[in-house]
């Protein structure tokens, strides 16, 4: 099979959420030296970009999203040990969660499923999330980019609170910050300093890798 | 029945009768919006601010609502056989021997395996068990008397499975989607029957969040073929009944709406406010069905002024509102627990429901207010 056809049919396979065939056309595409960001750029990476701008159309919804993202992670954990060989780097570092004071993380997985597909590196610090948390993703663990969202209004204030231990740490100006949630806008995004607004998971995605 | 207006002698509007309020639902007309807020959507008792508490309750006292609303206690997620809760099974909850589990949804904290969920008794959960209803005491008093049963179709699914699980269950388990289904209307008819034969009640409310901020959790395609046959069947069963269907959804659920309709839902709350545009609603639905009209619960009600909230009121009458008609019902959009929101800008907006309201019933039309919060984005001042 050429290149080629194998990348078209790795796209159309992951769209239907066919993760057996994905994972066979990966493993022989490896066995026959297909390189490993080959595989994954063109076909893994550009099967989830047409699943995003399908979402951006309205014609798929989370259930569509989601079984791609499962092919993605499975055929990842095939093509990850050569991409190590290669020396490929992730394209940041995110530290993900939901604020203190809230327990809503629908959205926040949404984020961090089309960002781990944009081919960033992912740190869950999870719900109701302390100001702590976050700190010690970056402090400790070298995240660079701080994605944070809630639902409730009763929890907005926690951005805030985050954003100060964030500076009280020494470390803001050295990350991006983007909040997001049902009742977060753009004004409330630039009132607390923030880096970045997004309205929904592939426009996050997009503007963040745009950044880095 | 007539209003006992001895149990309302702190009111400033008396409520409207139980048959003012099916003529307004029917479209048959009615003297004002009818409002109501109480059961699982306006919860000051949660507050920690007692005082606070008190004095909202005294105020639902001067605006007592328009209907009586009573509450199914929801079974527990996990028990033993013969006990109220969803799952029967032994060993199945997966917070056995773990640790801050606390939250639901989470697939590792909720998820059932469907081994587990195909050996779920057959009458578990039992609507029927004494445990079952909560405010059992409130005696009628002439007000429209409704009970609500919550989380029913995709939000009992994903109860058992998870979100994530659930969400995928629909391409990857179709078959095992189906029967849990159909066990669960099982289990709503009979909740549906000590509504009508033991209560009586006039209305059975059920809530089922389909809708995100933007769109629906899921496709139409798969709207139709899991959750409307199951609409179908059991809103038939609630009129066979005698009583009305009310719906609560968050979210945008715009593409579903008219197979809602199709499947013969009375009443749609709450139209969420910035997820779906509530002019091409009314322009789509209008008297096809009734509204019970959200109000917007995530900028106005706790970042506007209270003047803001009378107008956000009155553009929802005039939006909602069919002269002569009715066909809106009045609440909060979502759950509140007024902790966020001012005293003063509730009183406004329980006052100007019954202000405006008669005013429009009155004149027999609508006027052309605007929303304050719709057009411009506010930043946030708390």
């Amino acid at each position: 099979m050429d290149k080629q056809s194998r990348f078209e049919q790795i796209i159309e396979l992951m769209q239907k959420g066919k993760m057996n065939e994905v994972n066979d056309l990966v493993s022989a595409g490896i066995n026959e030296g297909v390189p490993a960001m080959e595989l994954l750029d063109e076909g893994l990476l550009k099967a989830m970009e047409e699943v995003g701008s399908k979402w951006k159309e309205g014609k798929v919804f989370i259930p569509e999203v989601l079984i791609a993202a499962r092919c993605l992670n499975s055929a990842l954990a095939l093509i990850e040990p050569e991409l190590l060989k290669a020396n490929i780097e992730a394209k940041g570092i995110v530290a993900i969660g939901t604020v203190a004071g809230d327990l809503h993380d629908i959205g926040k997985n949404l984020v961090a499923l089309m960002l781990k597909s944009k081919g960033f590196k992912i740190i869950d610090v999870g719900t109701n999330a302390s100001a702590d948390k976050f700190v010690k993703a970056v402090v400790e663990q070298g995240a660079n980019i701080v994605c944070m969202s809630s639902l409730l209004t009763t929890s907005m204030p926690n951005f805030a609170v985050t954003i100060a231990a964030l500076k009280e740490a020494a470390v803001r100006d050295k990350i991006c910050i983007a909040v997001g949630g049902a009742p977060v806008t753009q004004a409330f995004a630039d009132s607390l300093g923030a880096d970045v607004f997004a309205s929904d998971a592939v426009s996050a995605a997009e503007i963040l890798l745009a950044r880095s | 029945m007539a209003i006992n207006t001895e149990k309302f002698q702190n009111a400033k509007y008396l409520p409207l009768s139980r048959e003012e309020v099916i003529a307004a639902i029917e479209g048959k007309g009615v003297s004002r919006p009818p409002f109501t807020a109480t059961a699982v959507l306006w919860r000051p008792d949660l507050l920690e601010d007692k005082e606070k508490c008190a004095k909202l309750e005294k105020l639902l006292e001067i605006y007592p609502e328009d209907i009586q609303c009573f509450e199914y206690t929801r079974p527990k997620n996990f028990g033993k056989p013969g006990e109220y809760c969803w799952v029967d099974v032994q060993g199945a909850d997966p917070s056995i021997n773990r640790d801050n589990t606390e939250s639901i949804g989470i697939d590792e904290e909720t998820a059932c395996s469907w081994d587990i969920i195909n050996q779920i008794g057959e009458n578990t959960p039992d609507p029927w068990m004494p445990e079952s209803l909560v405010q059992d005491h409130q005696q009628p008093d002439g007000r429209y008397r409704m009970i609500f049963w919550t989380r029913c179709t995709f939000e009992r699914l994903w109860h058992f499975r998870g979100m994530e699980n659930t969400l995928l269950d629909f391409y990857l388990e179709p078959d095992n989607m189906r029967a849990l289904l159909q066990k669960l209307l099982n289990v709503y008819k009979k909740a549906v029957d000590r509504a009508a034969d033991q209560y009586h009640f006039d209305g059975w409310v059920m809530t089922d969040d389909i809708g995100t901020q933007e769109r629906p959790f899921f496709s139409e395609d798969i709207f139709i073929e899991f959750i409307k046959p199951i609409y179908q069947e059991l809103f038939a069963y609630i009129h066979q009944k005698g009583m009305h269907v009310w719906l609560h959804t968050c979210g945008n659920i715009e593409p579903f709406i008219p197979h809602m309709i199709e499947a013969g839902l009375d009443v749609l709350h709450p139209i969420q406010k910035y997820t779906m545009d509530e002019k091409t609603i009314i322009d789509k639905f209008g008297d096809k069905i009734c509204f019970w009209a959200g109000m917007d619960v995530q900028r106005t009600m706790p970042f506007g002024s209270a003047e803001e909230v009378r107008e956000e009121v009155r553009f929802m009458i005039d939006n909602y509102y069919l002269p002569g008609k009715g066909r809106l019902v009045l609440g909060p959009g979502n759950r509140v627990t007024v902790a966020d929101i001012s005293y003063e800008n509730v009183e406004a907006f329980l006052d100007e429901v019954r202000v405006y309201g008669e005013e429009v019933a009155k004149n027999q039309t609508v006027g052309n207010n605007t929303s304050p919060f719709h057009e411009k984005e506010k930043a946030y001042q708390r």
